[in-house]
């Protein structure tokens, strides 16, 4: 079917491509940006680990195309450190704190994180557990990831 | 973050000085806004405003730090947590006026810092507001000031944006259209804030620390 | 798990989206957050040769009280629904109803008409929309129309809009001062959809006795419910004249078709389902009766 040209800056970077209404913003982000922090687990929504930032704001980028991205501004798990690749608190306290082991599900949990602590700077242990409830973990049993959203919360006070 | 904004109202710069550093008489043409307490040159309000799309309400406290008269500035610091959520707004809104002859322009520097749900619509959306809120209070000043008429509250476009009805002023009180926010009409004494940037104050801003 | 192709269209006005569904018929679908109908498209049981994408048309998005109702743009965000602070003085069933949608990260895309006009029983907006009486405003070649709430949605992911139809927004009533308004809702997992759910509006009369009652149901039945007999039974009486338990009963007394699949049998639904309008009840009526 007919394509369409999409512009979406990336971490900052324009991008641009000319894509298949069908392609979603994980595999625009994947293949067409080359940024394969962004993790597919499931494709359906459930399991969090596509999760980025668009105009600000976590979502599923499994669950969006990319034509619905165009002219929007995307942050993935690789914008977050900064520049000069320092890691952000929410991945220091990631690491700090066992966080992650094999780290399939972490850029989504990173992601979900930092928009976590954005609008709730001192989340309780209740909020955090709610707020994460759509990233899954098969690995660590989430006690390293609620230790990690408190210690990025204290190095972010 | 720092936004800047500018308006010109159709009046003196002395009577706009007057005015501005007139509590009583700036609070009523914010749109939104409620006075709650005045206490000298320190007063706190609520204030509600549209962000995007979603009503944001705020409450807190601003003081003057600066009147010079002579140099004809104001300095305002406020600061607001909403009412529902745990975001925190604090600004230190500078107001300068110069002297057009029959006119006044005041130029408005604001330092902003927010967090909480106003954040996600990002610095763009913010600034929106903050023109939007100005170019009201602006219109709602000069209306004041000109003629105790009450203030033009025509929202604009998109946003209803609560609007401050004007207590006691002539009859045209029809001629308002108050929205949402019950004004609170508040026999104190004068409140002489930039109010508009008291409520840019309560409303917008952003951490400064790096949010991804 | 990738969708198959299909055509995309972005109109930029609902008159051009009414067009285009006019022209493709039942091969166009709405297109607003995606949570919903993406998944289905990814995992192939659903396809549709054409996507009309309706979730950037401004007039589209937007909450507004006016006079004594909230009404909200059919493609606005939950997350824009549960943070504002208007909704949460006017329409607070919104506000406590929406964090149990799914996850944070689908109520920044799905859309308060999305989830309504997708009709799921278990959906939490239809609930609100059926215990308020809500109106729903439909746009099609035909021009405008309203559709009161207990029209709307006709069985499992149906509702009455015709093919060519759009849903524009949804109102909802403001109810007066003295109300409380609860929403309970179980489910196993966080986010997962609800086994059973109440969303329970009360209003009392400056005597303390119910004036008024809505119990809208999710989970227990093919659509979104409401549970009539207990909201009957209350109007007229005192709040303490009757025990959360029996509202409970009473709420799901009528229901004839309680799903029963893997995840429970209809009597455990039922038994869900009572209690949590007995819990919503209670929370409702104690906000009444001290506001």
């Amino acid at each position: 079917m007919h394509e369409w040209p999409v512009k979406v800056s990336v971490n900052g970077q324009p991008t641009e491509a000319t894509v298949e209404p069908r392609l979603t913003l994980a595999d625009y982000l994947r293949e067409k940006c080359g940024l394969t922090g962004t993790h597919l687990g499931c494709e359906h929504g459930a399991c969090g680990a596509c999760t980025v930032l668009v105009d600000g704001q976590a979502m599923r980028s499994c669950l969006m195309f990319a034509v619905q991205a165009d002219g929007s501004e995307v942050t993935t798990v690789e914008g977050v450190a900064s520049g000069d690749g320092a890691l952000s608190p929410v991945q220091a306290a990631l690491r700090e704190c066992h966080g992650l082991q094999c780290g399939f599900c972490t850029p989504g949990f990173v992601m979900s994180i930092t928009a976590l602590l954005r609008d709730n700077p001192q989340p309780t242990d209740e909020e955090i557990r709610e707020g994460l409830s759509g990233n899954f973990c098969r690995c660590t049993g989430y006690q390293g990831i609620v230790n990690a959203v408190h210690r990025a919360a204290e190095m972010q006070a | 973050m720092e936004l800047n904004n500018e308006f010109r109202v159709a009046v003196p710069a002395a009577k706009t000085w007057e005015v501005l550093t007139d509590v009583e008489r700036v609070a009523p043409c914010l749109p939104g806004a409620t006075l709650l307490s005045v206490d000298g040159d320190e007063f706190t309000g609520a204030v509600k405003v549209k962000v995007g799309p979603i009503t944001v309400s705020y409450k807190g406290n601003a003081a003057f730090v600066e009147k010079d008269a002579a140099a004809q500035r104001v300095v305002l610091r406020a600061t607001g947590k909403e009412t529902r959520g745990n975001g925190n707004a604090a600004a230190v809104v500078t107001a300068q006026l110069k002297d057009e002859g029959a006119a006044t322009s005041v130029v408005i520097t604001t330092d902003l810092t927010i967090s909480g749900k106003a954040v996600q619509f990002g610095r763009g959306v913010l600034a929106d507001v903050a023109g939007n809120l100005i170019a009201q209070f602006a219109k709602a000043l000069e209306a004041d000031i000109l003629g105790g008429a009450p203030a033009a509250t025509t929202a604009p476009t998109a946003e209803t944006i609560s609007a401050a009805s004007q207590p006691d002023i002539g009859d045209s009180v029809d001629l308002l259209k108050v929205v949402a926010v019950p004004m609170a009409k508040r026999a104190a004494p004068a409140l002489a804030a930039l109010a508009a940037g008291a409520a840019i104050g309560f409303l917008l801003g952003r951490r400064n620390r790096s949010v991804s | 798990m990738k969708a198959a192709a299909f055509a995309y269209h972005r109109p930029e006005a609902v008159e051009e989206a009414v067009d285009l569904l006019a022209e493709y018929g039942d091969d166009a679908k709405i297109l607003a957050g995606g949570q919903s109908l993406v998944p289905m498209l990814a995992m192939r049981l659903t396809h549709f040769d054409n996507l009309v994408d309706i979730s950037r048309i401004v007039e589209l998005v937007g909450i507004d009280l006016d006079n004594d109702e909230v009404r909200i743009g059919a493609a606005t965000p939950h997350a824009f629904v549960g943070m504002d602070d208007e909704v949460a003085d006017s329409v607070p069933l919104l506000t406590l109803a929406t964090p149990y949608i799914g996850h944070f990260q689908i109520r920044t895309r799905g859309t308060l008409g999305g989830a309504i006009a997708h009709a799921d029983p278990a959906a939490e907006y239809a609930a609100v929309a059926v215990a308020l009486d809500a109106h729903m405003e439909a746009v099609s070649p035909r021009g405008a129309r309203d559709i009161p709430a207990n029209e709307f949605f006709t069985g499992l992911w149906e509702n009455s809009m015709a093919a060519d139809e759009i849903l524009t927004a949804v109102r909802f009533p403001v109810w007066g001062t003295r109300s409380g308004f609860a929403v309970e809702e179980f489910a196993r997992r966080h986010g997962d959809f609800a086994i059973a759910g109440a969303a329970v509006a009360v209003e009392l009369d400056d005597q303390a006795r119910v004036s008024r009652c809505g119990v809208g149901l999710l989970g227990l039945g093919s659509t979104p419910l409401r549970g009539s007999p207990a909201e009957e039974a209350v109007v007229g009486r005192a709040v303490g004249d009757i025990t959360a338990g029996e509202v409970g009963q009473l709420a799901i007394s009528s229901l004839d078709e309680i799903p029963a699949d893997l995840q429970g049998s209809a009597a455990y639904r039922s038994k869900v389902g009572a209690t949590m309008v007995a819990r919503a009840w209670e929370s409702a009526t104690a906000e009444a009766s001290n506001a």
